[in-house]
């Protein structure tokens, strides 16, 4: 259930949600949400609530402690400590001893909590928040697993919630649900038709087995996994984004056309924005930002790239995948664009997004060393022995795929999604939602509790 | 009209919703009654049962699909009445594609189990008839031959010149990675191929046509001395033993009929590895173990064998080796020489 696209997520839990948090009172509203959101937890992981729960006292603590206090810095230091060693200590338990020791979307709510901690320090939380505002922005279920990152000045941005808010009309309410409704459909319509197809190819180049696929077909690989990651995590943020809509917070943009940026640094301000950004306000901004000498830039960079391929997981693949977007970024700085010719820059950059980043991504897909190795020496078949490959492996796979791998290429085009931002509300528009929607929702019945939808052999 | 005009997805797609639950409410007891055993109204909205019986082709307004029937003809099991049944029937196809089994027996192979009876004759058949169905009726017939014992023997590639290999995506992979049997034997396989649809699930593709024939019209227009087959797998989930045994036997005394001559191979279902069989409910290696010791007994050992290439793949606990498949079900393509190296040393040849 606490995936979106689940049966039960899109025609039990969340219209009964929604129905009762507009049938509370306005000021009331937020421990519907705190409420609401702690049975979606307790469903997704109920052994791990009791996490949740003492991290979020303790950081409502810190918070009034913080606002109050003299030693304001100390107090600050102490509580990012504390939440900083909670999730490494839980990723480190979730990779040596059992993944299920992880508690659910713990990288998410632990970078919100820092976040938040750090905007009370900095006077940036005006009004003192009460106990079920902090644990209700923490606990959103339309956040707690995978984000995004909202800020709390994105949750105190709601104009259905809150005790200053008089009765909301029913007018307000139908269209804030009918707007968030339609992103939501196409955030469904992404994860459901595009990345879960691109998965089953993915997972089909697995099942051969990295050191027998042919050259054309590992680089289709690279291109399938990197789509397949795309509009998964870009479909999830906009039904995440969806539903926030639905219940009268902003429209958080987690993905802005990453695959239209000039350069990888450009990329990282489109992919998973609010992850980026987060990492840029509490992280290199602090450490001096790019208002201190090269080789303090240098650095600045080095740690905010080395600390988010940790956030992403404590595996090797994770560090080396963290250390190469640095190197691309660092020589981008320092050579593409101040040494290079402008329209020599502009091309490399565009080979950086292009190649560079889906090579990327395989290293970020495959967590062993000889594996990624095996895969590698496929792309490149210079070097490396191949064993059993089939030369015409990825004419089936195109065969079988092509239509998924095309329509995921065809909605790179950045001037698609706008049309569809710009023209939502239109009727034509309308009718194609519907039908997508019918047909995503075709597609989850047979795969929902239907064990063998992706397992046929 | 206002509310319409507001929010028109959100109406529309509750009235769809509406529609759909009460169409599948109308038919929840009779056309849909096999989708709704499953369901949870807790878990999913009514009309995902509907949706489940049309991915199977079961439409409100085209009644009930053939596969349905199909399963239902095999609920009753392999209690020897029914099986008889199923072989009775067989028998009145059989009349009826009598001519082509006259091309099948012209092949060069020597015939093993009736091998004097060179005529197109009702007996020719109803010895294969009785041979596949059950081997002690089948030494009612012996001649000296039939006492003949043959064991495995190692041969060379040459001998899959004239093999065919029937299966699922297992043996689609055998194609794809042995090259040494994909150069020279035919290979009659589909992912998802169940033994339910081997036969007359049209997928062979025709040169130079847009249609597909079956299995059943393949077997008729070409002949083959040798036929393995490795199905099983994808049916883990349908019926029992017993039906799937029942099937099982249905389609090799028809193969057995249309290839009288053709020395047929039951191949024993791989197994999935141990982190597939521990967790899955289906998927495990104790059905499939028991799948295996059923479709064991269909072999005579005098023209249909049994062999079980697991041997070749399994660890020591019976689990197919971790290292060898990345999805726990299948082998990487590297691993398929194992099981070419293991058809190689078990095979049979008569003299």
């Amino acid at each position: 259930m606490i995936n979106f696209s689940d049966l039960t997520f899109i025609f039990r839990f969340l219209p009964v949600f929604v129905i009762a948090f507009y049938l509370t009172p306005a000021s009331y509203r937020k421990w519907t949400l705190l409420v609401g959101s702690l049975f979606f937890y307790g469903v997704g992981d109920i052994r791990m609530l009791p996490v949740l729960v003492g991290a979020v006292i303790v950081n409502y603590l810190f918070s009034r402690a913080i606002r109050g206090a003299d030693k304001k810095k100390l107090l600050l230091a102490f509580v990012v400590c504390i939440d900083a060693l909670m999730l490494v200590e839980f990723k480190i338990l979730g990779q040596v001893v059992d993944n299920s020791l992880m508690p659910l979307g713990v990288s998410f709510f632990v970078f919100k909590m820092i976040s938040f901690q750090a905007d009370t320090y900095m006077d940036k939380i005006k009004e003192e928040p009460t106990f079920a505002d902090v644990a209700a922005y923490f606990c959103m279920f339309p956040q707690i697993v995978s984000g995004p990152i909202m800020r709390f000045s994105g949750y105190e941005d709601n104009d259905v919630m809150g005790k200053d808010v008089g009765k909301t009309e029913l007018k307000e309410i139908l269209s804030n649900i009918e707007d968030g409704l339609r992103f939501f459909v196409l955030g469904l319509f992404f994860k459901v038709m595009i990345a879960d197809h691109l998965a089953m190819l993915w997972n089909d180049i697995g099942t051969i087995g990295y050191e027998s696929l042919s050259t054309p077909l590992a680089w289709i690989g690279a291109a399938t996994y990197s789509m397949q990651l795309y509009y998964d995590f870009w479909g999830y943020s906009l039904m995440a984004a969806g539903i926030g809509v639905m219940l009268g917070f902003p429209f958080v943009v987690n993905f802005d056309q990453p695959y239209a940026a000039k350069s990888v640094s450009d990329f990282y301000r489109r992919w998973h924005a609010t992850l980026g950004s987060w990492f840029r306000d509490y992280i290199y901004i602090p450490l001096g930002g790019s208002k201190v000498k090269a080789p303090r830039i240098v650095l600045n960079l080095l740690v905010v790239w080395l600390i988010t391929g940790f956030w992403h997981g404590i595996t090797l693949n994770y560090i080396l995948w963290g250390l190469i977007l640095f190197v691309i970024i660092v020589s981008e700085r320092f050579i593409v664009f101040k040494l290079l010719p402008k329209w020599l820059g502009t091309i490399v950059g565009k080979f950086h997004v292009f190649v560079l980043i889906p090579l990327t991504w395989v290293i970020f897909a495959i967590p062993g060393m000889s594996m990624l190795g095996d895969y590698f020496s496929r792309l490149f078949p210079f070097f490396g022995e191949a064993v059993a490959v089939n030369n015409n492996d990825y004419i089936k796979n195109l065969g079988i795929y092509g239509a998924f791998l095309a329509m995921g290429l065809i909605l790179l085009i950045p001037g698609i999604y706008q049309l569809f931002e710009r023209n939502r509300k239109k009727p034509v528009v309308t009718i194609i939602l519907l039908i997508v929607f019918w047909i995503c929702v075709y597609s989850l019945s047979n795969s929902a509790g239907n064990p063998f939808m992706y397992f046929k052999f | 009209m206002k509310l319409l005009k507001n929010c028109p997805l959100l109406v529309a797609t509750a009235v769809v919703s509406i529609i759909l639950s009460c169409v599948t409410f109308v038919f929840r007891d009779s056309i849909y009654s096999d989708y709704t055993v499953d369901y949870d109204s807790a878990k999913a909205p009514l009309f995902s049962v509907m949706m489940k019986g049309m991915a199977d082709g079961v439409y409100p307004w085209n009644g009930v699909a053939d596969i349905r029937t199909i399963d239902e003809k095999y609920v009753s099991g392999k209690d020897n009445e029914s099986l008889q049944d199923v072989q009775a029937d067989n028998g009145i196809v059989e009349g009826e594609t009598e001519t082509d089994n006259n091309a099948a027996q012209q092949s060069d192979i020597p015939v093993v189990s009736s091998s004097e009876d060179q005529d197109i004759s009702e007996e020719a058949d109803v010895s294969g008839n009785d041979i596949s169905g059950n081997s002690e009726e089948g030494t009612e017939e012996g001649t000296e031959e039939e006492t003949e014992t043959y064991e495995f023997c190692e041969v060379t590639d040459d001998y899959f010149e004239d093999a065919l290999f029937i299966g699922d995506s297992r043996t689609v992979g055998l194609s794809e990675y042995v090259e040494a049997l994909d150069s020279r034997a035919t290979f009659y396989a589909k992912v998802s191929l169940t033994i339910y649809t081997v036969m007359d699930k049209p997928f062979l593709k025709i040169e130079g046509s847009k249609t597909k024939k079956t299995v059943e019209e393949a077997l008729s227009e070409n002949s083959f001395s040798k036929i393995y087959i490795m199905l099983g797998l994808n049916e883990m989930g349908t019926g029992n033993v017993d039906t799937f045994y029942a099937k099982y036997a249905e389609v090799i005394s028809r193969i057995r009929e249309l290839q009288p001559d053709a020395i047929i191979y039951i191949q024993g279902i791989m197994h999935v590895t141990a982190d597939k069989s521990d967790k899955d409910k289906y998927f495990n290696n104790t059905n499939i173990n028991e799948r295996n010791a059923a479709i064991a007994t269909l072999a005579n050992n005098q023209d249909i064998f049994y062999l079980d290439m697991n041997e070749a793949v399994d660890d020591e606990n019976g689990n197919l080796l971790k290292e060898l498949s990345f999805d726990d079900v299948h082998l990487r393509a590297s691993s398929y020489e194992r099981w070419h190296q293991y058809l190689l040393q078990h095979a049979i040849v008569k003299e």
